[in-house]
């Protein structure tokens, strides 16, 4: 069943590039192939579950509220990398999780393809947005790049102002979700014009501008998860949002 | 020689370098835009659209300051071509079409620059509240009708948000000077002209400087390759001009950021 519904949904994501049917077709398609992909792969049997329990084990040992925070931002991301997989039908841990690492000693962890092309990027400073993911989608020219926010704990998505051109100008607002698609772009905004030479700045900076090159052409997703570490288990609560 | 290496910045170097990434990131974005407007007629989802132009903007701005006319005419006449004001699916705000009248004006293409106007003046009565660009573009608009106490009124509104600091510190004070340039067109006074563009144009490098020094030293920094030429300067100038006013007459000086004999000759 997930073989069959994510070949539908691969002939979708082409014709959501070609501009024959709208983005929001593609994100139900997805959503079908993740509730089939969950069920046969709950998180304690994906490769994803070591992170899972290194937050629960963070959150235990905590003794102040800096290393609550860290392990909350830790079940957070493990819960986006979660979600991600079951929209993709793919276990992120054995594919772009696999041979991803640590850019020296910054708060960039990132992995490239063969070709040298970053296919996975995770942020933790701000200015960024959290996660960065390309994905090669069988049967169309275009990659499908997803960029999202990971939220640990009951914490509300903020707002957030940004590059004036996009937001008061053209969207006609002060400041911007990070709920909303739009959000991506703002936070893309300040990685793309990242002009260093290291290699987390280079991964940075092409982060940004795949994530811009996407929303423009048409083969973006933005997704927003939330992870909740809940007695023994991970909760993953997650939303696919679609440009308006 | 590139314009930009005459904008009198403290590391010309570095803005280049800036301006080049712009050139060399956007360098596929006029191909996009037919598929993205398509987008916006058929869905009403304007935000991809409204990517698109920005990224338009950023490119039409790099190739302004390194005086790339080729793509210069390019970006701009296809921008022009998919203005919002021939949009049957969504109403654009008058801050997006200040964009669109400016780029019009600027270029040249007055009838493109009329059908805006109108949409501009035809829009809800100017509120307490108005956007900066939305307050220009009504200025702006006026102007080419010819409607200098509604220019006027429009500038001296702009000129108060400004004042009561609405807006940021920088934008404040550009669109001061702005504003006040705009007035004395509105009263046929060309006698301060020089003096209002030569502000914004000082306006403009002191921001660009203090911006590029962080972006030097890798630090979040909310320059952008629009920063590099000011279209609604550009469209005022040209306004100026078309009316025979003593305008950059020292000789020398110019303004670099806005250069309306280069983008009217582009055209």
């Amino acid at each position: 069943m997930v073989t069959l519904s994510t070949e539908a949904r691969n002939v979708i994501f082409a014709a959501k590039c070609a501009g024959t049917v709208v983005g929001a077709i593609y994100a139900r398609a997805m959503e079908v192939c993740a509730r089939h992909w969950e069920v046969l792969n709950p998180l304690s049997h994906t490769g994803l579950a070591p992170r899972s329990d290194t937050a629960r084990q963070m959150l235990a040992d905590a003794t102040n509220v800096a290393a609550v925070r860290a392990a909350k931002e830790q079940a957070g991301v493990a819960a986006w990398l979660y979600r991600a997989s079951a929209l993709l039908g793919l276990d992120l841990s054995g594919s772009h999780l696999g041979t991803a690492t640590r850019f020296e000693q910054t708060l960039y962890t990132g992995d490239r393809d063969q070709k040298g092309i970053l296919r996975y990027l995770e942020c933790g400073a701000s200015y960024n947005v959290n996660e960065f993911l390309r994905v090669d989608i069988p049967g169309s020219h275009l990659p499908l790049i997803i960029a999202g926010e990971a939220k640990g704990g009951s914490g509300g998505y903020g707002w957030v102002s940004g590059p004036n051109d996009l937001l008061a100008n053209e969207l006609n607002v002060k400041a911007i979700n990070q709920r909303d698609p739009a959000y991506a772009l703002t936070r893309a905004a300040y990685m793309a014009k990242d002009g260093g030479t290291s290699a987390a700045s280079v991964a940075r900076r092409e982060a940004g501008r795949e994530i811009r090159r996407a929303f423009n052409q048409g083969n973006f997703m933005y997704l927003a998860v939330r992870g909740e570490i809940d007695g023994t288990t991970l909760s993953v609560e997650g939303e696919v949002f679609e440009c308006r | 020689m590139p314009l930009i290496r005459d904008y009198g910045l403290n590391d010309s170097a570095a803005a280049e370098k800036f301006v080049s990434m712009a050139l060399e990131e956007f360098d596929y974005i006029v191909d996009v835009l037919p598929g993205a407007w398509a987008e916006m007629e058929q869905n009403r989802a304007s935000q991809r659209m409204a990517s698109v132009r920005v990224s338009l903007l950023e490119y039409m701005s790099a190739a302004y300051a390194m005086q790339d006319i080729k793509i210069f005419q390019k970006t701009c006449d296809a921008f022009l071509a998919h203005g919002l004001t021939r949009s049957r699916a969504v109403v654009p705000t008058r801050a997006q079409l200040a964009t669109d009248l400016a780029l019009a004006i600027s270029r040249g293409h007055m009838r493109e620059a009329r059908d805006t106007c109108a949409r501009v003046l035809s829009g809800p009565k100017l509120a307490d509240e108005e956007s900066a660009a939305a307050l220009c573009a009504y200025a702006l608009a006026a102007l080419v009708d010819l409607d200098y106490r509604r220019a006027e009124i429009s500038a001296t509104l702009l000129i108060q948000q400004c004042e009561a600091k609405k807006f940021s510190k920088f934008e404040s004070t550009l669109h001061a000077h702005w504003a006040h340039a705009a007035e004395m067109i509105a009263r046929r006074d060309d006698s301060m002209l020089d003096l209002h563009f030569q502000n914004i144009a000082d306006t403009r490098r002191l921001h660009i400087d203090r911006e590029l020094a962080r972006w030097n030293k890798g630090q979040p920094t909310e320059l952008s390759a629009t920063d590099f030429w000011d279209w609604s300067s550009t469209a005022l100038a040209s306004i100026a001009q078309s009316f025979g006013y003593r305008f950059n007459t020292d000789g020398g000086r110019k303004f670099e950021f806005a250069d309306n004999n280069w983008t009217e000759q582009a055209g």
